[in-house]
This record gives C-alpha cells, sequence and structure tokens, in this order.
C-alpha cells in the first residue's frame, strides 16, 4: 500500500512539476497561458499576487515539486516520508491562500493555477495517509511466536 | 491448577505484553509529536510567505520612495533620446505607426509596458522605425472600486504629453501601479508621479490635467477603439505602408514584430 502511494505521489509530482514548468515558461518568456477562459489566466498571471518578494510563484510551485520529488526519490524511511509530507503541507497551504486571492482579490481563475492546486491537495492526501500508514502497527515477530506457541500448546 | 511455571510463562507473556503496548503507545505519541511539529512548521513557513505576499502587494505605491527613483531611472534610461510629441513616442518620420489602447490601472497594460512594449521601444522605436501613439480604453479601471478615476489618470498623462513628457508619466504609472482593486489612484499619487517626470513644469501640468479637452480626447479615445471592435487592453493596432494588422490581447515580443514586418513597406 504505502509502495503504491509513493508510485501515485511519483506521477502526480510530476504532472505538477510540468504545470509548473509550463507557468514558468510563460512568466518568462511573455507569452499568454493557453487558457480557455479568455485573459483570466493571463490576468493571475500578470497580477501583484503572482510574484513572492520579486521571484514568480510559478518558479517557487516549480522548486516546490521538484523538492517533493526530491524526497520521494529518497529512500524510504520515516524521515523521507516526514520530508514529503512537510513540503506538500507547505504547498497546499500556499495554494489555499493564492487560490483565495485568485477568487476574491484577483476575480478571475487561472485553470493552471486550480490545476496544480489540485495536485497539490492530492500530493498532501497522500503524504498524509503513507505518514499514517506506515506508522500503524507492523507485525511483530514476538507476537506470531507467543500466539502461536500458546496454540500449539493448548493443541497438544 | 496450572503449575508454577505455567503461571510464570502466563506472567512473562502478561508482562511483555504490557511492555510491548506501552513501547506502541509511546512511539504512537512520539509520532503524533513528530506530526505536530512538522504541521506547525509548515504552518510558519505558509504564515511568512502570505505575510510577504499580502504586505507587499497591500501597500499603496510610493512614489516618494528610494525604489521609486531607481524606477524613474530606469525609464529615463529607456526614453532618453526619443524624440516625444503629445501622446506619441519616437520620429515622426517612421514607417509603422504602433497604437496602443490601454488603461493605466490594468496589470496586464504593465506587463505588456515592462515586458513586449519595452524592447520594442529599445529595437524598434530608438531605431526610427516604430512610433508609438498611447490612446485610452477603459477596462481594469471600470471594473474596479473608483471607474471615476479613468479620465483623470489617463488626462493626467496626456497632460504631461502637452511637454513632451507623456510616456515618461505612463511608464511610471505602470511601474509604480498598484493593486487594481484599490483605490489607489488620487491626487497624491498622480501629483508624485508628475514630480518623477524630469523636465516636466509641474504648474502647468497640474493646471492642464482638469483641461476638458484632455477629457473629451480620452472619451474620443474610447469611442475610436470600440469601432475597431477592441474590448479589453492591451488591444494594439499596427499601420503601415502595406496595411494594418490588430492585436487585442497581451502577446510577445514576435507577435508584434511579426504584425511590423507585415506592414513595414
Amino acid at each position: 500500500m504505502i509502495a503504491k502511494l509513493r508510485q501515485v505521489m511519483l506521477v502526480l509530482a510530476v504532472a505538477g512539476l510540468a504545470v509548473a514548468a509550463y507557468l514558468t515558461y510563460v512568466h518568462y518568456a511573455g507569452v499568454h497561458p493557453a487558457c480557455t477562459a479568455g485573459q483570466s489566466c493571463i490576468k493571475v498571471q500578470t497580477s501583484q499576487w503572482s510574484r513572492l518578494a520579486g521571484v514568480p510563484v510559478a518558479l517557487i510551485g516549480l522548486l516546490g515539486y521538484a523538492a517533493i520529488m526530491g524526497s520521494l526519490f529518497a529512500p524510504e524511511g520515516e524521515e523521507s516520508r516526514l520530508a514529503t509530507l512537510g513540503l506538500t503541507l507547505v504547498g497546499f497551504g500556499f495554494s489555499a491562500y493564492l487560490t483565495f486571492r485568485e477568487l476574491f482579490s484577483i476575480h478571475a481563475i487561472c485553470e493552471w493555477c486550480v490545476s496544480s492546486a489540485v495536485i497539490m491537495t492530492l500530493l498532501l492526501a497522500c503524504a498524509l495517509a503513507r505518514y499514517l500508514l506506515a506508522g500503524g502497527p507492523a507485525p511483530e515477530s514476538h507476537s506470531s511466536r507467543y500466539s502461536t506457541g500458546s496454540s500449539g500448546r493448548m493443541s497438544a | 491448577m496450572a503449575s508454577r511455571t505455567q503461571q510464570k510463562a502466563q506472567a512473562r507473556a502478561q508482562r511483555v505484553a504490557e511492555e510491548r503496548a506501552q513501547a506502541q503507545r509511546a512511539r504512537r505519541q512520539s509520532r503524533l509529536r513528530i506530526l505536530a511539529g512538522v504541521v506547525a512548521l509548515a504552518a510558519t513557513v505558509v504564515a511568512v510567505a502570505v505575510a510577504i505576499s499580502a504586505g507587499s502587494a497591500s501597500s499603496a505605491p510610493k512614489t516618494t520612495s528610494v525604489a521609486a527613483k531607481h524606477v524613474s531611472a530606469t525609464v529615463n534610461r529607456l526614453l532618453g533620446g526619443i524624440p516625444e510629441s503629445g501622446n506619441t513616442l519616437g520620429s515622426p518620420h517612421a514607417k509603422v505607426t504602433l497604437t496602443e489602447f490601454g488603461d493605466l490601472k490594468c496589470p496586464i497594460c504593465r506587463a505588456f509596458a515592462l515586458g513586449p512594449e519595452a524592447t520594442l521601444i529599445s529595437k524598434d522605436v530608438r531605431a526610427g522605425k516604430v512610433k508609438i501613439v498611447y490612446r485610452s480604453l477603459c477596462t481594469a479601471t471600470c471594473g474596479g472600486p473608483q471607474p471615476g478615476a479613468f479620465s483623470t489618470q489617463q488626462a493626467a498623462a496626456m497632460a504631461a504629453g502637452l511637454q513632451g513628457r507623456a510616456w515618461y508619466y505612463i511608464e511610471l504609472f505602470y511601474h509604480l501601479q498598484g493593486d487594481e482593486n484599490t483605490s489607489y489612484v488620487n491626487p497624491g499619487f498622480l501629483d508624485g508621479l508628475a514630480r518623477l517626470v524630469g523636465g516636466l513644469h509641474y504648474g502647468k501640468w497640474l493646471h492642464d490635467r482638469s483641461s476638458p479637452q484632455l477629457a473629451a480626447a480620452v472619451s474620443s479615445d474610447q469611442r475610436s477603439a470600440h469601432a475597431l471592435g477592441f474590448s479589453g487592453t492591451p488591444s494594439v493596432l499596427v499601420q503601415g505602408p502595406r496595411g494594418a494588422r490588430t492585436i487585442p490581447y497581451l502577446g510577445n515580443y514576435q507577435t508584434y514584430e511579426s504584425a511590423i514586418k507585415a506592414v513595414e513597406g
């Protein structure tokens, strides 16, 4: 189950990386993003919320997805699972804030940004499940030995 | 009756089970503490990012800051030495005329001004190949909290044009543009921009900016834009000896360059 979750997260991280890479390219190339909602994407991409301390949020997203991917490639363990969870928590929190700004400050929705927010939400759900499932009561060799021993004695 | 050995084994099994349960409880608690720590750390990082983002966006643009002085220097470097007349930037003999319909409060116009238009000015306008005419079309301002400011802000730029300084004012406005959903366009902001424009006679500009002729010119620009079928900003009309092209959206430099090549003789 944990291995499957990791695979699903890798696919999600690749998708997120692709979306963020496209938005970063759009930002630096000065082209208008492909958008079915007229100029909504341009409005969001050129708004003052599209930068954080002068750095395009698309680039921050790109680095974030790359970091998540890095943590997924790290050897399976408590630390790597925690790192993934921490990164997705930050990504989810900031995505939620940017979606709030789209809805209530910019009054325009960028479908690329929404896709990224959805991907980040799914990544967080998977990362949380992966962390919690990994910490569940593991089948211990002591436990099986005692029960087998006990039943063995009873049936003898 | 259980034998002594069996009793001992049972007691041992019970003790081991209790120890194991205790260890599991401790491990679970420790993991929950770590999880809480990670959540708190993530929340802190997000809170800092949000504070930086909100802080930089909510502050009204300042025309007296050191940053504004740097912006002024950047604009001077971009426009210095290029002829200006009224709302036209570039040589009057340029074969191609690029007319931009813009709204000074529109963030997409800002992206155009700081992006492809800056390249057009540096390359094509400076070379004398193209001249750019600025005209007004209300979009972001009319959809924002102070639609009445549109005529005032656009006329303020046109008033600078009466002294051959419209483009300095337009560029400064775009560079120092605030949040389109706030009412930052006020006399203090407009005056501050004027004071950043080198060589502008402030008293004359202040008098001219309330001229009814300029307000009428802004209205006339809007009618022209609608007649061309433009409804968004920046919309661009490129005219030359071989015809005209319209670009009613934000393109990249190549978009405008292709249109220029198509119409120049």
